[in-house]
This record gives C-alpha cells, structure tokens and sequence, in this order.
C-alpha cells in the first residue's frame, strides 16, 4: 500500500447527519445563550455562591467534559477496531474524534481552572495550586496530555500501519481517563470536585428542574456541535487522502 | 459585574471553539484551492508542464 493512509468511502448517513448536525448546533447555542442569561437562576442572591456570573459556567463546563468523554468513547471504538480487525479505514474516524475531543478537552480545563480558582480554596494554597491538587482535575490533564501525545505521534509518523497501530494504543489510553474521572471525586471524600449527576452525586450540588433541564439541553448542543465537527473533519480527511492519492498516481510512471 | 473570572471563563470557551472552526475553515480553504489546482491541470496538463 503507498504511504496514503486507506480511507473508506462516505457512508450515506454521514452527509445529512453533518448537514443536520449543524443546523441543529445553529439553532442550539443561541437558545443556550438565551437560557443561560434570562432563564437560569440569578445567583448573586446566593449566599454559598463565591462567584455568581462565573457559575454560569455550569451550562459550558460539564457539557464539555462529557461532550469530551463522547468524543474519547468513539475514539476508543474505532481504535479497537483498528487493532482488533487490522483495517486502516477505522483509523480516519478516530483521528478525527481525537482532534475535536481534544478541543472540547482543552475547553473543559479551562473553564474548570479558571472556575475552581474561584471558587475552591485550601488555606495557605494558591487557588491554581488547590485546582491543579484535585484528583478528578489531574485526572482530565493525563488524558488531556495523552491524546496530545496520540495528536503528535500521528504527525510525526509516516508509515500508515504504525501510526494507526500506534495511535489506536493511545487512543484505548486516553479513554481509559474518563470513566477514571467519573469515579474519583465519587471515590475519594477528600475531592472538592462536585458530581451533579449519577450515582453518589453530591445532594448540595444537585441540580433542580430548571437547571437540570438547561444543563440536559447544553449537553445536547454540544453534542449536536461535536457531531458536526468530527463528520466535518473526516471529509476533510477524505479530500486531503483524495488529493494525495491523485497526486500519487500523475507522479508515477 | 466585579468578576474578572466569568469574562476570562467565557473568553476561554469561545475563544478556543473560534480558533478550532477558523483552522478548519482555513484547511477546507486550502483543499478547494488544492482541488481547483489538480482540476486545471487534470483538463490542460500540457499547458501546467509548460509552465
């Protein structure tokens, strides 16, 4: 096989899910904007409530997490795939969920940094130190680092089979933080991380009807962002293969 | 609106998608041109030698 990595072609769900996708995510984000400014609860009347504009961010900050952990969990499929079926044409899918998964990864990170330090403090500690200290945020930073290795180990590879082979190793990896992540804070009782959702949510961080029900929609808009992104990634992907094949063959004899 | 934190977290959030959907603006921009390269010379690969 020629150092074009296989692709296969386009499935006939793919082109209207992408198209759908985004009008979706159109429609989505300004109604979470609008939800989140004139519908959710004011809490600068809080008394709890160290940082009542940057709570706002409950409707951004969990939504990209498990909109990450989504991403990392088609990434963790089709890198099975690869290894288990040796077949390069699951390879593309997974680069293209890492790439977004990462960005909604970054997102996360951030939004959570700059929310903790706010409102988490240890005394004696510097608030990015008390942030950076919490099992649940050093969790989400291995496996922000590692699917940046798998981001970088792609790149400087050139052999199809063993970036693939290789990529899908860090892939099942970088998956493997998410359900890591759901656990620690629900495991360790030191955690200052709180859990609004599933089994051993925290009862004071739990989530009435109108916010849960905000919270419920921003995840669907990030999801209906994040399919978008990847379907969108992975034609570009085929257009890039495409090209290179087409140049492949008018080089040779 | 004393919260430097709540601009700084939204200006993260967007900031960052902005950049993404802007990298794969530019990359679809570049594949077009690409693509339109590859046509033109596909219909007059003479004229491409030459040149």
């Amino acid at each position: 096989m020629s150092a074009v990595t296989q692709l296969a072609p386009e499935r006939p769900w793919e082109a209207p899910l992408r198209r759908w996708s985004l009008w979706g995510a159109l429609a989505a984000w300004p109604v979470l904007i609008y939800l989140t400014w004139f519908v959710a609860p004011d809490w600068s009347y809080a008394a709890d409530v160290t940082a009542p504009l940057t709570r706002k961010m409950l409707f951004f900050h969990p939504a990209s997490a498990w909109t990450t952990g989504i991403a990392y969990a088609v990434v963790f499929a089709y890198s099975v795939a690869v290894l288990n079926e040796r077949n390069l044409a699951y390879d593309a899918p997974a680069a293209a969920a890492a790439e977004v998964g990462w960005v909604f990864n970054t997102i996360a990170l951030a939004t959570g940094t700059i929310w903790g330090s706010v409102e988490w403090s240890r005394t004696g500690q510097h608030p990015l130190a008390t942030v950076y200290t919490e099992p649940k945020v050093l969790v989400v930073l291995v496996m922000w680092f590692t699917m940046s290795a798998y981001l970088l180990l792609r790149r400087s590879l050139d052999d199809p089979h063993k970036r693939a082979r290789l990529a899908a190793i860090f892939g099942i990896l970088g998956f493997a933080g998410a359900p890591l992540s759901f656990i620690t804070s629900r495991v360790l009782t030191r955690s200052l991380h709180p859990d609004i959702a599933g089994p051993g949510a925290n009862p004071d961080a739990a989530v009435d009807g109108t916010v849960g029900a905000i919270l419920g929609f921003s995840l669907l808009a990030f999801v209906l962002l994040f399919t978008h992104l990847w379907l969108q990634r992975l034609r570009l992907q085929r257009l890039e293969t495409a090209l290179a094949v087409g140049c492949a063959s008018q080089d040779s004899p | 609106m004393n919260e430097p934190t709540f601009f700084a977290a939204f200006a993260a959030l967007f900031g960052i998608l902005a950049l993404y959907l802007l990298r794969i603006d530019r990359r679809a921009a570049r594949l077009e041109q690409q693509l339109s390269n590859a046509a033109a010379t596909v219909k007059n690969p003479d004229e491409t030698e030459s040149s």
